[in-house]
């Protein structure tokens, strides 16, 4: 491992990890070993998921793993489907403003934010939807992504979609919108202080993905050419470039609170060995308390706590004994 | 008590009235065997005969008698009387010694009834009797003071009062002793006869008496292993049975019983009981022995295997010589080692020293060929099985020498049954037979001396005599007592046949100090031994079979108790003699073994049980209560207000929405196909979900509710509801099977570990709702919570997401079926579409709903009725819609009052309001218009009289071109026509 820990051959996402982990909370910079050990696990997940995703395609009868072949295996985490869903249907209104303008589109968010607006006229449904707030009125310009394993869906018919309709706002997605609100509340939260230049380095560092304008680079890194036949749809790419990032927050956060707690131990530790006594301090010396970098350990230990099983999954084994069959947990 | 002290004083001539009288009682006979029983006698009558000589009993009975024989008998019967005499009994002081110490026993054993007066059994009343006689008789002698204790002294000097006894046996015996032996033979004789004559009834006192030992397992394990060879053996007998099965067969259903002249000798082994008492009460029946024999022929069961026709008394033979190598091979204490052949390999040279060998099976087989052609050959046969061990293991220790002579002596027993008949052919016999009436009373002898009637030496004169002579020898009749030279060489004749050398194995074989040889000397012992070995054989084989390998086999079949040896176990509680499984015993049957009954040790229960007819009476009556009370809820009907409503009340919705759906497919199916087949029409047939309780008659009280069965019925109901409302319509029953053992499996180990922790010993223990909390994380639900958030999840939420996607759906379907379909809701169609897709429901209006007629449809399509084509559906509905309008709203608010207003004139157009002068004046130009124009159709002329008023007329009214073209929308205000929808395995909806 030690070997290739600088080969670019290998490790191709060094940057954008430590961009990801500083947005989940990592001010350090860490070290090269970090990085490399999360690409690793990265990868792992990754060819876990397309694995799972085409083997559950084929289930299905069909030859292309879609982007709901993928949702469909972290459907129990619900707040992270909404993230995605959200996630995809901006991809999707970009996508057709692409469409409708003809392409050319370089600045996202600023473009995309126009366009949402301009389709919004085109729909023709101008005085109610202006009514609304803004945040409802994107929400409401976006097409819905909707998951086949949803009620409607159960049936034979489904319903049109109504304006009445697409007004509204389910369940779901207040819950989603709470959700994000929280997140943005965080975010605000840790940049309220930062310098200017700080505050673009983080946005910027929010913007890191492993697929956007990386497409084949990623195709390459978790070999999806020789885990499925054909090439996937965009769909796919994007939503894992989406869930790798969320892999990363994860675990980080999970490494962040391993540290804390070692660190925690460690501190009571020698509090309790009495070695309390106050060194002198030199003008040459290192700071004191000197913010230590995630280390591979900690990742390791938050790899292995993310991947117990849960007692849901070997209840069913108590009192009989045999083995419960684990696989990789999708983080 | 005073009875104890004769016992406790060692009166020695109390004993001896008191054996007197037990030996008349034939209690001895029982016990101890026959040599010992013959030199008892012999003692007791020399005693009596000698008047009152007790000095001789005396000493008997203190054991130190000696026997001595040799010197002292006359001289012509020596040769015989001394082998006969010698081959039960070794001289000395031993043989007197055991007998006294066993008579010493079992008259002791009279001594413990005595302590226990009250619980006489009647066998034991004459003791009673006989010990006050004795008493008496004691006070007699006390009174004549004869000097007893004086007997008792000397027993330190033992060996000088031998010499002094046996000098007393030699004087006053020895005159009588010779008179006495050939009464000991006849004895001896009449023993053999006796004891199976006796039969069931002695064999039952036998199997009583063995209640008074305890008898261990101790010698069982041999006894196992004998019974299995013998097993074995019968096992190998039957192939080679079946393999020569033709030729035997062939030979013996041939024949007819017609022979008068059929002994009937062999018969009597299974006959014995009939023929015994038929013995007893001769005298009083007034039949001949003809007669009578014909009479036990019919008695007689079918003929046996090997009746034949032509040979003269095989059968008889032949069944006899049967049944005697059966119970030798049955002898098993001793048998197992003469069963079968010796192989070479079990002594490589005993074919050099045994030229003609033998065995019990080889016996079987010559038999079941029919290869015998007379007694004696078989008994040559037989006796060569003895002679060839004894020869060949001539070492005097040799284990199998002891088996020899046992088994020799019970051949020696058995032998006599067999019937002495040379097999002929049946030519010869009726030939002679003609020649000679004197045929009749000699069968009969050998009836009667099967019987025990005649001699006693008969049979053992017919031994050795050829059958043919039998006639001859029968003939002369009666022998009177014994003490022939004939009966005398008999008994001689047996060691005579077994050369030399047997006479010191005889002897070797007294002085041997095995095992086997001591209980011989007990009869009882032997007795119990060989009755009870095929019981206690299987005992022990069914509880070796438990406990094979030390352990207890869980595998192997347990030991049941039965209720026919629960019943034996009870009255032996009960203080009854049990004597077999049956009350009496039966001839083949085993004895009841208390001991040995592993299963029997626990007594039956008092209570009986319930029998299938009280049941049967119990539930009926339970059912007439039931039938007479309230139906009640049981606990398998889910509670009112439950979760459960919901959960229906979701699945309702859901059915709704698939009839939603199948008229929306319907829809789409009649657009996009011209013909619709009438299957296609077919609305899913959906039930609605009802609860229903259980059976009522599985609410009987003595139903038991928790039975597994139910329950799990019970909860495979509820898991179908689940599926169900996770949107399964239907499922496979494996499939249901499955979900419920799963459900069943995790809802016990839940219970289970609820369980452990309520019984949990530890200090620790946790309170109850902790308990709860635990089992529930330790089956997955880390927190109650999550019940709850599953319940708002998928019950509560689910039913708002129903609802809504219901009215979605009924909008969407109205949306396709726009026209006319405002006033009529769903409810109308009594849910069927097909009233509605007809047009059925526009015969209840009455009228031209779809304007058929005035469009002149009918005429064009010759329409019967004014239903509509299916084709022509959608296409032309939109029209008649629209032409239909006006009457449509009319209908639709047909509750309010029809208000007519009135019409306005041309004239009043000014009266109207200025505002809506232009209009008025625009609508009377147009009415004035149309009125010109219907005048000129007339020909009324041109111009329209002036001053003429006209009424304004509505725009309804005006021809088309004159109304006033405004574009009319659908209600949804779109033009474009039905929107497509997407394709159905897509799955975002673009709006």
């Amino acid at each position: 491992m030690s070997l290739a820990y600088n080969s670019p051959e290998k490790y191709k996402y060094k940057v954008e990890i430590q961009q990801m982990m500083f947005v989940s909370g990592e001010t350090n910079d860490p070290p090269v070993e970090t990085t490399c050990l999360i690409e690793d696990i990265l990868r792992g997940q990754v060819v876990e998921l397309l694995l799972q995703a085409s083997r559950n395609s084929q289930n299905r009868g069909s030859k292309n793993v879609t982007a709901e072949d993928i949702i469909f295996l972290i459907r129990h985490d619900k707040a992270k489907v909404n993230r995605l869903r959200t996630y995809l249907s901006w991809k999707d209104v970009r996508k057709n403003a692409k469409d409708q303008e003809s392409g050319g589109l370089e600045n996202t968010d600023q473009l995309l934010e126009d366009e949402a607006s301009a389709q919004a006229n085109n729909a023709g449904k101008g005085p109610a939807a202006n009514s609304q707030s803004v945040i409802n009125k994107n929400m409401s310009k976006k097409s819905k992504i909707r998951l086949p394993w949803e009620l409607q869906f159960m049936f034979s018919e489904q319903p049109l979609d109504t304006a009445a309709d697409e007004d509204q706002v389910d369940e779901d997605e207040k819950e989603a919108i709470v959700a994000s609100m929280k997140r943005l509340k965080a975010a605000d939260d840790r940049t309220r202080n930062m310098t200017k230049e700080e505050y673009v380095h983080w946005s910027e560092c929010r913007q890191s993905s492993f697929t956007f304008r990386k497409a084949k680079r990623f195709r390459e890194w978790c070999g999806i050419g020789v885990l499925m036949d054909g090439k996937p749809h965009d769909d796919v790419i994007d939503t894992l470039g989406f869930l790798t990032f969320e892999m990363v927050c994860s675990i980080t956060e999970e490494a962040l609170k391993v540290k804390l707690a070692q660190e925690s131990y460690s501190k009571n530790h020698t509090e309790e060995k009495g070695g309390k006594e106050k060194r002198r301090h030199y003008l040459f010396d290192a700071p004191d308390e000197m913010a230590k970098p995630i280390v591979a350990k900690h990742i390791e230990e938050a790899w292995r706590r993310l991947q117990t099983v849960a007692i849901k999954r070997r209840a069913i084994r108590s009192f009989r004994g045999g083995r419960v069959m684990s696989r990789t947990q999708l983080v | 008590m005073s009875r104890l002290d004769s016992f406790q004083g060692n009166n020695t001539r109390y004993l001896y009235h008191l054996s007197v009288k037990l030996n008349k009682v034939g209690f001895f006979q029982t016990y101890i065997t026959n040599s010992q029983y013959q030199l008892f006698n012999h003692i007791l009558e020399a005693v009596q005969s000698s008047g009152t000589n007790f000095e001789l009993w005396e000493h008997f009975i203190n054991a130190n008698l000696s026997l001595k024989i040799e010197d002292d008998v006359n001289e012509p019967e020596t040769g015989a009387e001394r082998e006969t005499v010698e081959y039960p009994f070794a001289e000395g002081t031993s043989t007197p010694s055991k007998i006294a110490l066993r008579i010493r026993h079992l008259l002791w054993e009279k001594a413990v009834d005595c302590y226990y007066q009250e619980e006489a059994q009647s066998d034991d009343d004459d003791c009673y009797a006989i010990l006050d006689t004795v008493e008496e008789i004691d006070v007699q002698d006390a009174v004549n003071g004869t000097a007893e204790p004086k007997v008792r002294d000397e027993e330190d000097d033992y060996d000088d009062d031998e010499e002094e006894p046996n000098d007393i046996i030699i004087a006053d015996t020895a005159p009588e002793y010779e008179y006495n032996y050939s009464q000991q033979l006849v004895f001896a004789d009449e023993e053999k006869k006796e004891k199976p004559k006796e039969g069931v009834s002695g064999q039952e006192e036998l199997v009583k008496k063995f209640r008074n030992i305890y008898h261990l397992f101790d010698t069982d394990k041999e006894n196992l292993a004998k019974r299995r060879k013998l097993e074995e053996y019968d096992k190998q007998l039957e192939t080679y049975d079946k393999q020569s099965g033709p030729q035997t067969n062939g030979h013996s259903h041939t024949a007819p019983k017609a022979s008068i002249n059929m002994n009937l000798g062999a018969a009597n082994l299974s006959l014995k009981h009939l023929l015994s008492s038929i013995e007893n009460n001769r005298d009083k029946l007034s039949l001949s022995d003809a007669e009578l024999r014909s009479l036990i022929f019919d008695v007689r069961k079918n003929r046996s295997k090997w009746a034949s026709d032509d040979k003269i008394g095989q059968e008889e033979l032949y069944e006899a010589a049967e049944k005697v190598v059966m119970e030798l091979r049955g002898y098993t204490e001793h048998s197992t080692a003469f069963l079968n052949k010796v192989s070479k390999r079990e002594a490589p040279n005993y074919f050099q020293v045994i030229k003609k060998p033998m065995d019990l099976n080889t016996v079987l087989k010559k038999l079941k060929t029919f290869q015998y052609k007379s007694k004696a050959e078989f008994v040559d046969d037989v006796m060569l099985i003895w002679r060839n061990c004894l020869t060949y293991n001539s070492d005097p220790t040799h284990f199998l020498r002891i088996h020899a002579l046992a088994m020799q002596k019970k051949a020696l027993v058995l032998t006599p049954l067999i019937p002495d008949i040379v097999i002929r052919d049946r030519a010869e016999v009726e030939a002679e037979e003609q020649n000679d009436d004197h045929s009749t009373p000699v069968t009969t002898r050998v009836l009667g001396g099967q019987k025990g009637h005649t001699t006693k030496g008969r049979k053992r004169t017919s031994e050795e005599e050829k059958p043919i002579i039998v006639a001859a020898s029968e003939s002369a009749t009666p022998l009177p007592i014994p003490g022939t030279p004939v009966s005398l060489s008999v008994v001689a004749e047996t060691p005579a046949q077994l050369e030399d050398e047997e006479e010191n194995d005889l002897q070797e074989e007294e002085q041997g100090s095995s095992l086997d040889q001591k209980g011989e000397d007990d009869l009882e012992l032997q007795t119990w031994k060989n009755i009870t070995s095929k019981a206690r054989a299987e005992y022990c084989s069914q509880r070796a079979e438990l406990f094979k390998d030390n352990r207890i086999q869980m595998d192997s079949t347990a030991l049941l108790r039965y209720p026919d040896q629960m019943k034996c176990f009870n009255e032996y509680l009960h203080g009854h003699e049990v004597v077999s499984k049956s009350h009496s015993l039966l001839e083949n049957e085993e004895p009841y073994l208390i001991e040995y009954d592993v299963t029997a040790g626990i007594p039956s229960f008092k209570y009986l049980g319930v029998s299938e007819s009280q049941a049967v009476l119990l539930e009926s009556r339970l059912v007439d209560q039931a039938l007479d009370a309230e139906d009640t809820r049981s606990d398998f009907l889910p509670p009112p207000g439950g979760l459960n409503e919901k959960v229906n009340a979701n699945i309702t919705e859901m059915q709704e929405i698939k009839k939603v759906c199948f008229r929306i497919s319907l829809i789409r199916q009649m657009q996009s196909q011209q013909f619709v087949h009438h299957t296609q029409l077919r609305p899913p047939k959906t039930e609605a979900i009802e609860d229903s309780d259980i059976d009522r008659i599985s609410k009987l009280p003595n139903h038991d509710r928790f039975s597994h069965p139910v329950q799990y019925l019970a909860l495979k109901r509820s898991c179908a509801k689940i599926a169900m409302q996770n949107g399964f319509e239907t499922t496979e029953p494996f499939a249901m099977d499955t979900l419920t053992q799963i459900a069943e499996d995790y809802m016990g180990n839940l219970a289970r570990t609820l369980k452990m922790h309520c019984e949990t010993p530890s200090i620790a223990a946790l309170g109850n709702s902790e308990v709860l909390l635990m089992a529930l994380m330790e089956s997955g639900i880390e927190k109650p919570d999550n019940l709850y958030t599953y319940v708002r999840e998928k019950i509560f939420k689910q039913q708002t997401q129903l609802k809504e996607l219901k009215e979605k759906l009924s909008l969407f379907l109205k949306e396709l079926l726009r026209p006319g379909i405002q006033d009529l809701s769903e409810t109308n169609f009594q849910d069927n579409s097909d009233q509605f897709l007809t047009g059925d429901f526009t015969a209840e209006l009455g009228e031209d709903f779809f304007g058929f007629k005035e469009l002149g449809l009918t005429a064009e399509y010759n329409m019967s009725g004014l239903s509509l084509p299916l084709h022509l559906l959608h296409a032309r509905i939109h029209n008649s819609y629209l032409s239909q309008d006006g009457s449509n709203v009319k209908k639709k608010y047909d509750d309010l009052v029809d208000l007519s207003y009135p019409e306005v004139m041309a004239s009043q157009v000014s009266e109207q309001i200025g505002l809506l002068g232009p209009f008025f004046e625009g609508a009377a130009a147009r009415s004035k218009q149309f009125m010109v124009k219907q005048q000129k159709k007339t020909g009324e002329g041109e111009a329209l009289v002036d001053g003429q008023d006209y009424k304004i007329m509505e725009d309804e009214d005006l021809p088309q071109k004159q109304r006033n073209s405004r574009p009319r929308l659908p209600p949804t205000g779109k033009i474009a026509g039905i929107k497509k929808r997407p394709v159905a395995n897509s799955f975002f909806l673009v709006g």
